[in-house]
């Protein structure tokens, strides 16, 4: 029997994971919405949502690299540095598990939506829209950071454009999560 | 590679990429499909297809500083190039590192042949094979056509173990003869025909050949063709059901046999008995993807293939922080890899007087020079260098495509008593000469070419000092030298200097630049960040016509090449009109005071040039000289040969 309680948490903890992830506010050179507490709201979520998507157990390993990544990160933006070009081999693997993990939760939080969407709502394929957009986003933006030394002139423009569209999907996503959050039956309000 | 070095570049850059891949490949063990565990290899490939250190960049690790740092206790301060990806022997080896260079390319030789043989026998015991007919041929035929396969040539061979393909351009799938085969084992060898697979075991091949004493790389081709085992494996189970995987696995373990398993050019489905509990293993994890996987899969691959392909610029270089044969390894791995990138390291190297920022710049013939030396490198200022005001490039001009020359301008102050000490030397400004407002510069004409793949830097004579009344160095100066246009009409002599400025980071100034600091730091990658062209009129008349001449005025317009020659250029007979307009021409005039001398400093102008561009110089000037309010003479102004003080 599905515990909607639990669903309920597990798709806020995913939102505002998405939160964390996608809105960066810096104090300084600080973040004050630090990335690594959005993979930490994952892997919490991923413990809510397993039993309905075994699959997202497969996220886990992911989820602890990436969350120890932006700990490291945030650490180190307190020293005024970056962990990013420092070494190539943890940014290119990084980037890699960071595809991988967003395709794989929102493949399995579609398939969650189109078991508890109320009908007439589209909410999977939107998510499964927003995947694949998000997927082909961040392989974008890693290819042309490749052509950055090529692209000097335009840099600041592409990157600009980059980081906006980059915001765009994120919060479409968040607006989706928390529609399906919203969907659950009313029993399903945490105590 | 043409020599050890350059191997040992090539093949520790791909040794890195493979534990990258292994790293990658364990993590997403259980998560992507098997089509993607074998096309991930092509990121190896690549890398080991690509000369390492291509344009001075490298892949995952800077391993060409780690070969300079061992090449520096071998005393050899050349730089590592790696042009192909294979080995060329190109002269008799004299020394140890060469002999060992010559046992490598053996190797290369001894396996190559090695398989070439292997190819040959499998090749003879297909010719002893039969052409498949009737039934056999015709369930061969059906399986093809059920999954939209365009079957090859079919044999049946006495002998066999199992069924493969053979051969990249014709290929032929064996059967044994003895035996009838199971539909799955043939369906298995039908996809490796399908997908090409011959072609790939032949590349895989080539590769293990050139990399054959690096056991890592050599485990990474066993794993690739296992890979490509375990894509079909995938494919064929994913046309089955139930207990006919489970039947696929065991007759997988029934084949287990080494013969031809490496063979180039073919696919066995037995690929060694060690493989084939991998791939049972596989079989064990076996589940159908989901159709949205390919599009991850894809980007993954791009991301992997295109970072590393591109891999990083190398452009820190280590100071005075580590020992100086540390530090001069890892100058020799940051070539300049720009001509504005060789202009700016040299001119660092002298703003901070640093060895190892003139050895990221220097010729291969210094660098030996350099080593044994090292930090008493003596580049002749007799005065301490403004670092803060950095530097300027007057005059740059383009030889050839490999060759550009320009005079390197940095403002010095006082005078160096002691250049013993000069290495311990804080600069205190406050030690600075009264100059009453002259600037005081050193001065050195310089030349960078391509070498080997690297942009150097070649001083073309000594610094020289020299003063200015300008202190602002962006727009030119008249007191330096420059590109001049002189001609004459009437007695009159009109030279025209044309200056051409490029600087990579403007002089710091303490009220719009903050801290007043200049970056030191070479940027071997750079290109110029601005650049202005100046130029400056002067007239010269015959003193004997000192006392009827009132007021002088000079029109000056440059001609490029294919422009026309303008019939009219402003009048300039009006003391109230100075300028410069769109097109370049400049107008002046003055009244002269008593006792003016026979040259008179006239018309000036200036703009920005885009440093993308190459420089254009004027192809000839006109002008138009007014003595006393009227029109005196029109002249065409020709360049001198060479820059001209």
């Amino acid at each position: 029997m599905t515990d909607f309680n639990k669903l309920y948490s597990g798709l806020s903890r995913v939102a505002w994971g998405y939160f964390f992830t996608c809105i960066d506010i810096n104090f300084g050179t600080v973040s004050i919405l630090p990335s690594f507490v959005g993979y930490l709201l994952f892997l919490s979520a991923i413990s809510y949502l397993k039993d309905e998507e075994r699959e997202l157990t497969l996220l886990r390993t992911l989820g602890v690299i990436l969350s120890f990544w932006y700990i490291a990160q945030w650490i180190a933006s307190w020293g005024s540095s970056s962990l990013d070009g420092v070494w190539q081999f943890t940014d290119v693997l990084i980037s890699m598990v960071r595809l991988y993990f967003y395709f794989q939760l929102l493949t399995n939080l579609a398939s969650i939506a189109a078991k508890y969407q109320p009908e007439g709502y589209t909410l999977d394929s939107r998510l499964l829209q927003y995947r694949t957009i998000q997927t082909v986003l961040l392989t974008a933006i890693i290819v042309i950071t490749n052509f950055h030394f090529w692209l000097l002139e335009i840099w600041s423009v592409v990157s600009i454009v980059m980081m906006i569209v980059h915001l765009i999907v994120g919060i479409c996503l968040m607006i989706a999560l928390f529609k399906l959050r919203n969907c659950l039956p009313t029993n399903a309000e945490p105590q | 590679m043409f020599d050890i070095w350059g191997f040992l570049l090539q093949t520790l850059t791909a040794s890195g990429v493979a534990v990258l891949l292994l790293v990658v490949k364990g993590l997403f063990k259980d998560k992507l499909p098997p089509k993607w565990h074998f096309l991930v290899w092509i990121a190896l490939g690549l890398i080991i297809l690509l000369p390492a250190g291509l344009n001075g960049r490298y892949t995952l690790f800077h391993w060409q500083f780690v070969i300079e740092i061992i090449k520096g206790w071998f005393r050899d301060y050349s730089f590592t190039r790696v042009l192909f990806p294979i080995p060329i022997v190109k002269t008799v080896p004299k020394t140890v590192l060469d002999w060992l260079f010559a046992v490598y390319a053996l190797g290369v030789v001894v396996f190559a042949a090695k398989y070439i043989i292997s190819y040959i026998r499998l090749r003879l015991v297909l010719r002893k094979g039969t052409r498949l007919h009737d039934e056999a041929l015709t369930r061969i035929q059906q399986i093809a056509e059920e999954n939209g396969i365009k079957l090859c040539k079919a044999v049946e061979v006495q002998g066999l173990h199992g069924a493969f393909v053979c051969g990249v351009i014709k290929p032929i799938l064996a059967v044994p003869a003895e035996s009838e085969l199971d539909d799955k084992i043939i369906l298995h060898e039908l996809f490796h025909l399908k997908h090409k697979d011959t072609f790939w075991s032949f590349v895989i091949c080539l590769l293990r050949c050139i990399h054959w004493c690096n056991p890592l790389l050599v485990y990474c081709a066993n794993r690739a063709i296992n890979d490509m085992e375990s894509r079909c494996d995938q494919y064929v189970l994913e046309n089955l059901e139930g207990e006919e995987r489970r039947d696929y696995g065991r007759i997988l373990l029934s084949m287990a046999n080494d013969k031809f398993s490496k063979t180039p050019g073919s696919t066995c489905i037995n690929n060694g008995g060690k493989n084939i509990r991998d791939r049972i293993e596989a079989i064990a994890r076996f589940k159908k993807y989901p159709v949205g996987m390919g599009l991850v899969s894809v980007c993954v691959i791009i991301v992997l293939t295109v970072s590393l392909g591109f891999g990083v610029q190398a452009s820190k270089v280590y100071g005075t922080e580590v020992p100086v044969q540390i530090a001069l390894a890892s100058a020799r791995s940051t070539p300049c890899t720009t001509y504005a990138g060789a202009f700016d390291t040299y001119a660092k190297a002298v703003l901070s007087h640093n060895v190892v920022y003139r050895a990221m710049c220097a010729p291969a013939e210094m660098q030996d020079e350099i080593a044994e030396k090292n930090i008493y490198w003596e580049y002749f200022l007799d005065r301490w260098p403004e670092t803060n005001s950095g530097y300027y490039i007057y005059n740059l001009k383009h030889i050839d495509k490999n060759t550009y020359e320009g005079l390197l301008v940095i403002k010095v102050g006082s005078y160096i008593d002691n250049k013993e000490y000069y290495y311990d030397y804080e600069y205190d400004y406050e030690e600075e000469d009264e100059n009453d407002g002259i600037t005081h510069l050193a001065v050195q004409n310089l030349r960078v070419q391509k070498e080997n793949g690297r942009w150097v830097a070649i001083p073309l004579d000594d610094f020289r000092n020299a003063d200015t009344a300008d202190h602002v160095l962006t727009w030119g100066s008249r007191d330096l030298p420059g590109f001049s246009y002189i001609g004459t009409a009437s007695g009159i002599q009109v030279e025209f200097k044309y200056q051409t400025v490029h600087y990579v980071q403007a002089e710091s100034n303490f009220m719009f630049n903050s801290g007043g600091f200049f970056d030191t730091t070479p940027n071997p990658n750079t290109e110029f960040a601005s650049a202005q062209k100046s130029w400056f009129g002067t007239c010269t008349y015959p003193e004997s016509e000192k006392n009827s001449i009132r007021q002088i005025g000079l029109s000056v317009a440059p001609i490029y090449s294919g422009d026309k020659r303008p019939e009219n250029l402003h009048p300039a007979d009006d003391v109230d009109d100075m300028c410069t307009n769109n097109d370049e021409v400049s107008w002046d005039s003055c009244f002269l005071e008593p006792g003016w001398g026979p040259e008179i400093m006239l018309c000036g102008g200036g703009s920005s040039i885009d440093t993308m561009r190459e420089i254009e110089l004027p192809e000839y000037c006109v002008a138009d000289v007014y003595i006393n309010e009227k029109l005196a003479a029109q002249m065409d102004l020709h360049l001198q040969e060479g820059v001209v003080e």
